[in-house]
């Protein structure tokens, strides 16, 4: 007779461990039962009133949480800071790491297709970015089900692990990412071209770089890319700029900026022989030149001025909280 | 004032009091559909699907007994406060006395 009690009963309890269930099937057969008759009573037409009394009852899947004291959430409250904290270092981390470890394996093995390397970075970037998301919030759900910890988090918080604060200097944590992939980028290159190549004709790579730098001018010049990009992570650390760092700044753009300017004005960084392959001649040689050396000085001189201008924005702003307790 | 604000802070307010009418009429049997009712007559509006669960917790928290009684056409389950759950009936009585006086207290003055 009561094929819509008994579906919702039977959704409700199929969640349920089985040895609770026969008494609950009584127990809420008769509640559901009594509140029927109830409407029945003030005058409801039979299947309306099962059909109210049901739609009260909401949700059996909520109802059967609420029998077995089960959470209705994947991670609760208690949880969430902790499972957001570790979601956030572990992708920071793995998904960078992703990206250049895939670059660097594809360009090993198939020097020949920088696209190619590019979207085997993309794709591997992304998987690792699922797969942390996927496997941390698993485990936390484990977590919150199983009990462990349940209280306050995994750990106790104190006050010792707030975070310093960050006084507004426009770095940004992206922004040093952004910065730290760029050198990475640069460096790649510049090891790429001497496995491959980016250009290539008929088949076999064409040498832009000329050979005998890589006796001492491209290994000072990774080496110095390297130092910057560490001195991107020591900026973020620091938190703001300062006039020191703005002039270890300026002397690591200086570093980079003189040599390669130097290089560029004594014709020893290009090997033209790729130009004469491609039928451009000599006039090509020179607006190449010209145009690479107007972008180092462009680069290096604004890297220069923008490090002191942030730095003198962070001077002008409020004194540091040590002195404004004072 | 916005009845959604106001609704809010009711309920917010009432959600442990529940458990205190619970353990007060039980002193004498009652069964599911009944005790909800006495709620909501009490003014206590309690949703079904949070009191049939709440009183199986309670029954396991050692708070209610409970018996069948399959004397009449429909059997019923039927709760009965326990002495573990007078003991606390007594305790939060006593709490909720003293929050009422403390209330009581704050707002001296004002009229109402």
């Amino acid at each position: 007779m009561n094929t819509l009690t008994d579906r919702y009963v039977f959704a409700a309890l199929s969640s349920i461990p089985e040895q609770q269930r026969g008494d609950i099937d009584r127990e809420l057969r008769a509640s559901i039962a009594d509140a029927v008759d109830a409407r029945l009573d003030a005058g409801e037409p039979p299947a309306d009133a099962e059909n109210a009394v049901l739609a009260e009852f909401g949700d059996p899947q909520r109802l059967a949480a609420r029998y077995a004291d089960r959470p209705l959430y994947l991670i609760g409250p208690e949880l969430y800071p902790d499972w957001r904290r570790i979601l956030r270092i572990l992708l920071l981390t793995v998904v960078p790491l992703a990206f250049v470890a895939a670059t660097l394996v594809r360009m090993a093995s198939d020097p020949e297709d920088p696209a190619a390397a590019f979207g085997a970075a993309i794709s591997a970037s992304i998987t690792a970015l699922v797969q942390v998301t996927f496997w941390v919030t698993l485990a936390f759900a484990v977590i919150q089900r199983t009990g462990t910890g349940r209280k306050e988090g995994l750990k106790q918080w104190t006050p010792g692990m707030l975070p310093q604060i960050q006084r507004h200097s426009g770095i940004s944590l992206s922004d040093t990412i952004a910065a730290v992939i760029v050198l990475a980028f640069f460096i790649g290159l510049l090891l790429w071209q001497r496995v491959g190549s980016l250009f290539y004709l008929d088949g076999e790579p064409v040498l832009v770089l000329q050979e005998q730098l890589w006796n001492f001018w491209l290994p000072c010049i990774i080496v110095l890319l390297t130092l910057e990009a560490v001195f991107a992570v020591v900026v973020y650390a620091a938190g703001r700029w300062t006039y020191a760092l703005a002039a270890v700044n300026a002397a690591l753009a200086l570093l980079f900026t003189v040599p390669v300017l130097w290089l560029l004005a004594n014709e020893r960084v290009f090997d033209w022989s790729f130009l004469s392959n491609v039928d451009w001649g000599a006039a090509a040689a020179n607006w190449i030149g010209t145009v690479t050396a107007a972008a180092v000085a462009v680069a290096g001189l604004w890297t220069i001025v923008d490090g002191f201008r942030k730095a003198r924005k962070t001077a002008g702003q409020a004194a540091p909280p040590q002195q404004a307790s004072r | 004032m916005d009845d959604d604000l106001i609704g809010g802070h009711l309920q917010e307010l009432r959600r442990g009091t529940v458990v205190l009418a619970c353990l007060s009429i039980l002193r004498h049997p009652g069964y599911g559909y009944g005790l909800l009712e006495d709620l909501n007559r009490a003014g206590l509006a309690v949703e079904a699907n949070t009191l049939y669960p709440l009183l199986r917790r309670l029954e396991k928290q050692g708070l209610l007994t409970s018996s069948w009684n399959t004397e009449e056409a429909r059997p019923r389950k039927f709760y009965t406060t326990s002495r573990q759950g007078l003991e606390l009936l007594d305790l939060l009585l006593k709490d909720w006395n003293s929050l009422h006086a403390s209330i009581c207290q704050l707002n001296e003055g004002t009229g109402s």
